[in-house]
């Protein structure tokens, strides 16, 4: 047999070409990526039944490179069209988004998810807005999100949840294609773009906290909308630039009735442009003044017209950080170690796990570096580039405020910000690696995988083990399907106690009240709800306090979980340490002699109407 | 006017009057749930903005792209800014008024486009794409749903705690509700005892299957406080779960 006759051994990397040259790319994405998610849902179920949390974790890591790896690979070849790249990465942000929803997918899981549902709810009841909410009374003054979950609960007839979810996957697109046309504008290259928008997910909290149905979760992608506005407008014939001002000034609108940071961190941004530009450093784009002082005076007029507790609000937080920060500095000591928790009994953090955080910090350390100075070099000149470039090493030093207690939650909310700048930079980064190694095969898979683990790591920094693989909360018998206790007891107030009746609770119980329509409730760590937890005596002051507050029932779950607002609905793993509040608090109702009306067990709800026909006067 | 515009102006004014439509459907019908989501999601989604868009950018080049961020974008921002309004002058956010609210901003800004002489622009479907892309994208989304469906499935039992949720609630001087809510992992058979003044008034024998809730009305006319209702499990003499009858409802 002659060579030419000779049938050549059939190879996969042969067959694969042919194979794409009628199949776009797209469609592989898309079946790997729910294949992934298939597999995400697998682990997930392997963690509601606490069953090889180890091996499901590892099986959802597996899961999300499906996701992440073919969009990556696909993102970075060359000469594909921009509509394949966009496909793609919408496709890969709403897999992304899936695993948010396979995470919780019959209801609401989160603390913060619970109090907009109740918002939500309460618009749908009273038909009216800013109806007051006991647990986070800033929540109402920016019912943006809520009203868009009513307007589409209430004309489709979905209940709230499923109408969060769209309302939440309509943002994440959003955010996405805005991303994209950010990206795009300021580097002139679709691939750029598209890996930009896929590298966003990189940041700690995309995949769980900015997914969940919050505030937040639609104001950043109004905010990326409106910047992708302004740069389109600063590229419009000057008699067009009008016909750009008026989506610019209606999304300014919704922004502000939607959440108050990223309403005042949109007007930083278009002062910051301006600035930018006035020192004629950089040209581009034109000062968008008129749109800042928009932005300024409307978000001012709404914290001084409408929402008057946001500057206790925010004031509140923001000191906490920085005196949390300033201790940390001057004692010299990290507050925080990095895998530990502050509960002595809790799970270790798995060696993988830990491997995937530093992997990540150290693989966007290198990015962030490497695509400053590929930036540097092709640096146009334009202001929203410099703005970006900033906000990449300012997301690197971030990371040490974790390492102070109060300052972490600054930290960790500060991310989804920044994360948009550390994510232009990574694409640069990548690009120009890729144009560096001419292409290779071995770079692609490189920094596909890269990827992975920049979105894997992400996910670790911002989450633990404990939460991210989910936990039980209809658990199937062979006989029925069973709920936790802090449902059976909310059911039981739901059928059993007056709405109007003021109730204290543990943050997990009050959340669930809340979304029962109870309204008068003291939680958590308000002043005097986490005494009557702590204190193994009722003193009078809290008796006062309770009257006071027209508390009538007390709900207390003696398992120190409830206090967990993220943890604290679901069935309790055999690996949760078991911890109680003091035996002296269970005694202390004892002691009273107030009348137990409900008791699962763990929980137990006490009349406590009776108690304050003994309270003392006050003394004059 | 143009041939071009003849031919594409229709689109803007079919859209806005079937908003309308919906939107009078939607706010004064009992329709189905299945087409109140297949009307209603467009209609709050979609169509303001897309008319708002096709208003503002007539006879402009859009990139398609800029075009579907500011389709959903301006859309959801429309019911916000509406729902203040609406809000602002009392009127009560409902069905009728959300559906009203996106019909009429749909409407009005497919009217001023009309009327400004917009086009919405030529109306070009996407290329068809090859039949193994549209497969594939078909299987996957098949493969979507099916991972959804299996995530919702409630998980088998492994290491539950088990509980039994006992309850109690007074609804007049003489009537008093007993409610008992299993949460343990087998069918359980309870006794319930009403202890009255500390003498058993009432006793009860209860089976209740994993998840299943019961509840009884009891009654007494003469004294009943102090009361409390016990509750054991099946061949244990020891209390299980107790709770007080409140003295007042």
């Amino acid at each position: 047999m002659t060579s030419a006759t000779r049938p050549r051994p059939f190879t996969l990397a042969k067959a694969i070409p042919r194979v794409q040259s009628r199949i776009e790319l797209t469609g592989y994405v898309a079946v790997l990526g729910v294949l992934g998610l298939a597999l995400i849902a697998v682990a997930f179920g392997l963690g509601r039944a606490d069953h090889h949390l180890n091996r499901a974790e590892l099986l959802s890591w597996a899961g999300l490179a499906l996701i992440v790896a073919p969009a990556a690979l696909a993102l970075l070849a060359r000469g594909r069209p921009r509509s394949e790249r966009v496909l793609i990465l919408v496709i890969a942000t709403l897999l992304l988004y899936g695993v948010k929803v396979v995470h919780d997918p019959t209801g609401f899981a989160y603390g913060d998810e619970y109090v907009h549902a109740a918002d939500t709810r309460n618009i749908l009841s009273s038909g009216g807005l800013f109806t007051p909410n006991p647990i986070l009374p800033i929540i109402p003054s920016y019912p943006g999100v809520s009203l868009v979950t009513a307007a589409v609960s209430s004309v489709t007839h979905l209940g709230i949840f499923p109408s969060g979810l769209i309302v939440i996957g309509t943002a994440r697109l959003l955010m996405v294609l805005a991303l994209f046309l950010i990206f795009e504008a300021v580097t002139g290259s679709s691939r750029v773009a598209a890996l930009g928008g896929l590298a966003y997910a990189s940041g700690p909290n995309y995949l769980y906290w900015t997914a969940q149905f919050s505030y937040e979760s639609l104001s950043l992608p109004l905010m990326t909308a409106i910047i992708a506005v302004v740069l389109a407008r600063d590229r419009a014939p000057g008699q067009d630039r009008m016909r750009w001002t008026v989506p610019a000034v209606l999304l300014i609108a919704a922004l502000v009735a939607t959440h108050h940071l990223t309403a005042y961190l949109l007007a930083a941004v278009l002062w910051g442009i301006s600035i930018l530009v006035w020192t004629r450093r950089w040209t581009r784009p034109a000062p968008p003044v008129d749109l800042a002082i928009l932005t300024t005076g409307a978000a001012a007029a709404w914290a001084l017209l409408v929402a008057g507790t946001t500057t206790g609000y925010l004031g509140g937080i923001f000191t906490a950080a920085f005196k949390s920060a300033q201790e940390t500095l001057s004692s010299g000591t990290v507050g925080r170690t990095p895998f530990q928790s502050a509960d002595p009994g809790a799970v270790v953090t798995p060696p993988w796990d830990r491997a995937l955080a530093v992997g990540a910090l150290l693989l966007t350390a290198v990015g962030v570096v490497g695509g400053l100075l590929a930036l540097r070099r092709r640096l146009r000149p334009d202001a929203i580039v410099v703005l970006l470039a900033l906000a990449a090493p300012a997301y690197l030093a971030f990371y040490l405020a974790r390492a102070a207690p109060g300052a972490w939650e600054t930290a960790n909310r500060s991310s989804e910000f920044l994360c948009v700048g550390v994510a232009l930079v990574l694409a640069v980064a990548a690009v120009a690696a890729l144009r560096r190694a001419r292409g290779a095969v071995w770079a692609r898979a490189g920094l596909a995988a890269a990827l992975v683990v920049l979105v894997a790591g992400g996910s670790v920094i911002g989450w633990p083990q404990s939460v991210r693989l989910p936990r039980a909360y209809d658990v199937a018998t062979p006989d029925g399907t069973i709920v936790p206790q802090g449902a059976a007891a909310a059911d039981f107030a739901a059928v059993a106690l007056p709405r109007r009746r003021g109730l204290l609770a543990d943050t997990a119980s009050g959340r669930q009240l809340l979304q029962v329509g109870f309204s008068h409730l003291l939680v958590g760590r308000a002043p005097g709800a986490h005494d009557m937890f702590e204190l193994p005596t009722l003193p009078t002051w809290q008796r006062r306090l309770l009257a006071r507050r027209h508390i009538s029932y007390v709900v207390f779950d003696r398992r120190t979980l409830s206090g967990d607002g993220l943890i604290g609905y679901f069935f309790p793993r055999q690996e949760d340490p078991p911890s109680f509040y003091p035996a002296s608090t269970l005694g202390k109702f004892q002691t009273l002699q107030v009348p137990v009306v409900f008791s699962s067990g763990d929980i137990h709800v006490y009349d406590m109407r009776h108690l304050y026909r003994r309270v003392p006067p006050p003394r004059r | 006017m143009t041939r071009r515009r003849i031919r594409d102006l229709p689109v803007l004014a079919l859209v806005g009057a079937a908003a309308l439509v919906a939107g009078l459907l939607l706010a004064l019908v009992p329709l189905p749930g299945a087409v109140r989501v297949v009307l209603g999601l467009p209609l709050i989604l979609v169509a303001p903005g897309w008319a708002l868009v096709s208003a503002c950018f007539s006879g402009r080049p859009l990139d398609p792209v800029m075009r579907v961020l500011l389709t959903f974008a301006a859309s959801i921002a429309v019911a916000i800014v509406g729902g203040l309004l609406l809000s602002a002058v009392t009127i009560r956010l409902g069905t009728t008024s959300f559906a009203l609210l996106a019909a009429t901003a749909t409407a009005v800004a497919a009217l001023v486009g009309v009327r400004l002489g917009a086009e919405s622009g030529p109306v070009r479907l996407p290329a068809i794409a090859a039949p193994g892309t549209v497969l594939l994208l078909g299987g996957a989304l098949v493969g979507a749903v099916l991972t959804l469906v299996f995530a919702r499935q409630a998980p088998p039992t492994r290491a539950v705690a088990p509980y039994t949720a006992l309850w109690t609630k007074r609804v007049s001087p003489h009537r008093w509700l007993v409610g008992v809510t299993s949460g343990q992992l087998h069918t359980s058979t309870y006794r319930l005892d009403s202890v009255l003044t500390g003498r058993r008034r009432d006793r009860l024998q209860i089976t209740l299957r994993p998840g299943q809730r019961w509840v009884k009305l009891l009654s007494s006319h003469g004294r009943i406080y102090p009361h409390r209702v016990e509750l054991r499990r099946r061949g244990s003499g020891t209390i299980y779960r107790s709770v007080d009858v409140p003295r007042e409802p």
